[in-house]
């Protein structure tokens, strides 16, 4: 595979700046530290990473191969609502625990988002079986 | 050491797919460039808000500034969500390059790369987290937040010179050749298409928090504007604050201290009585959601007149709560603020008697300014001049 070696002033002047900012970043945190406890925020921030890179990215490679018995048709589709659903759930998992609900602040997460996690889905998964027939009944491979 | 030859053959195989393209991932980031920029600003402003200096008073108008900045922030925080994981998806095959570096230059725009995806997934985790009032950590979100912010961006200026000229040659480059792509798999537009669609559906499923049309698509909003005491939302409850008892002792008085001329001290009835001042402002959370409100109260520049003070551009005045301890238990006012009279301390909210969670016996109540600097249960003014 290619590989280019960035180069020019253009690029040395960004990564000069965007150190400085950076930096600039790290020395706050650094100077505000009884409220960013940096110990605590560096494995979060780590982890961060990590989590997309060693778990959501193979997660997808896992979810494309196993969805490869699939019919040509139904493939695309199921592959989209695949990722939608996962992305809603992944999204709105905290309020439908609702981990941060408070007895004495009713107003703050009012909703039943379990039901309502339920019922998107529900629309997603209706879309992808109508993409599904559609395609079939089109009767060609599509793209 | 290589990696494994099967790991090298999917990785090829990969890239050769338009999802995986340099144009792809340019249109992609430059959407997200946008994005960062966006909350970055829009936070930025909330931070000053938050952290005033004195070489840029935030002005009082127009009113619903702070409201459109921070749904504008929320907002393009997830549906940078679904744009973050497309960009990462789209370069992560090159994440296995062989040899890693060819050298410093490379070096360096690698290792910028790690605050950059770190910071860039941290900021949308810890920001969904916190309107979801969930704090899994032991740091303050707002601090964390706010100084990997300056981080996330230091890298991202540092991967723009890094990568501009080849978005520049991807984007421009005409009939750019590419595989097509295979079936059951997307095509580009296909691509940026779903990615589009997982933005508006996650955009319309929650705006309603403050756009006030999509309110019936309200779905997973952690807010709804008319979901409260009296009609409107609440962050602190006076339990929570700890304040019940005090706000509802008949000896509470209201007071005006500091540089005045005469102090002034007016029981909760009297102020219902000079409540004369009626206006519509919006409340709005650094959180996201906003809603308007008819509030009645006083001007605090009548107060200040009262106490015998001409305001100039040296006064400053500091709302105090009785909330005995915690972050927000007092702001500040510029003098731009203390000069529009619709900055008053509220005695109503929508035609009734504010409510203890709304701030009884009065709070303060002004235009474009951060719901957590809308002081609640007030009991002292304290004037300051420069």
């Amino acid at each position: 595979m290619t590989q280019r070696s960035p180069s020019g002033p253009f690029f040395w002047s960004c990564l000069v700046a965007g150190a400085g900012i950076a930096g600039y970043g790290l020395a706050g945190a650094w100077g505000d530290r009884a409220d960013t406890r940096p110990a605590d925020l560096v494995v979060w921030l780590a982890g961060s990473g990590v989590a997309h890179d060693a778990l959501v990215a193979p997660a997808l490679i896992v979810a494309a191969l196993a969805t490869r018995w699939l019919p040509v048709a139904a493939r695309l589709p199921v592959r989209l609502g695949l990722a939608l659903s996962a992305l809603l759930t992944l999204l709105f998992w905290p309020v439908v625990r609702g981990w941060g609900r408070s007895p004495s602040v009713p107003s703050a997460l009012p909703l039943d988002y379990g039901r309502n996690l339920l019922l998107t889905l529900a629309v997603v998964w209706l879309a992808v079986g109508a993409a599904v027939v559609a395609r079939r009944r089109r009767g060609r491979a599509p793209r | 050491m290589r990696p494994p030859r099967a790991l090298e053959e999917a990785r090829d195989d990969a890239l050769r797919r338009p999802v995986h393209d340099a144009r792809t991932a340019a249109i992609l980031g430059i959407a997200l460039g946008v994005c960062f920029l966006v909350c970055f600003l829009t936070g930025l402003y909330s931070h000053l808000q938050q952290h005033p200096v004195g070489w840029l008073p935030i002005p009082p108008r127009p009113a619903s500034l702070y409201r459109v900045t921070q749904g504008l922030h929320v907002a393009t925080g997830f549906a940078t969500v679904p744009l973050l994981l497309a960009k990462l998806w789209s370069v992560y095959p090159r994440l296995f390059r062989w040899p890693p570096v060819t050298g410093v230059a490379h070096a360096l725009e690698r290792l910028m790369l790690v605050p950059l995806v770190c910071g860039a997934v941290f900021l949308l985790f810890s920001g969904v987290a916190n309107v979801s009032r969930w704090y899994p950590w032991g740091f303050y979100f707002p601090a964390a937040h706010y100084w990997v912010a300056w981080i996330t961006v230091g890298a991202l200026v540092a991967h723009v010179g890094a990568k501009a000229a080849i978005a520049r040659a991807a984007l421009t480059r005409p009939g750019h050749p590419v595989a097509a792509a295979a079936p059951g798999t997307l095509g580009r537009r296909g691509f940026l298409g779903a990615v589009a669609v997982a933005a508006g559906v996650v955009t319309v499923t929650t705006a309603g928090q403050t756009v006030a049309p999509l309110r019936p698509l309200t779905l997973f909003a952690q807010r709804r504007p008319d979901i409260g005491s009296q009609g409107v939302p609440v962050n602190r409850s006076a339990v929570q604050a700890g304040v019940v008892d005090a706000a509802g002792d008949p000896s509470f008085r209201l007071r005006v201290t500091g540089a005045v001329n005469r102090p002034v001290e007016l029981t909760a009835g009297e102020l219902d009585r000079m409540a004369r001042r009626e206006a519509e402002l919006p409340i709005a959370c650094v959180e996201g959601w906003s809603a308007s409100a008819r509030w009645r109260g006083v001007p605090v520049a009548d107060l200040l007149a009262a106490a015998g003070l001409e305001i100039d551009d040296g006064v400053t005045v500091r709302v105090e709560s009785l909330q005995a301890s915690g972050r927000y238990r007092a702001s500040e006012l510029n003098h731009l603020q203390v000069r529009d009279l619709d900055t008053m301390l509220a005695v109503a909210l929508n035609g009734e008697r504010l409510d203890l969670d709304h701030g009884f016996p009065c709070r303060l109540i002004a235009p474009n300014r951060a719901g957590v600097l809308q002081t609640k249960w007030v009991h002292e003014l304290v004037v300051s001049r420069a």
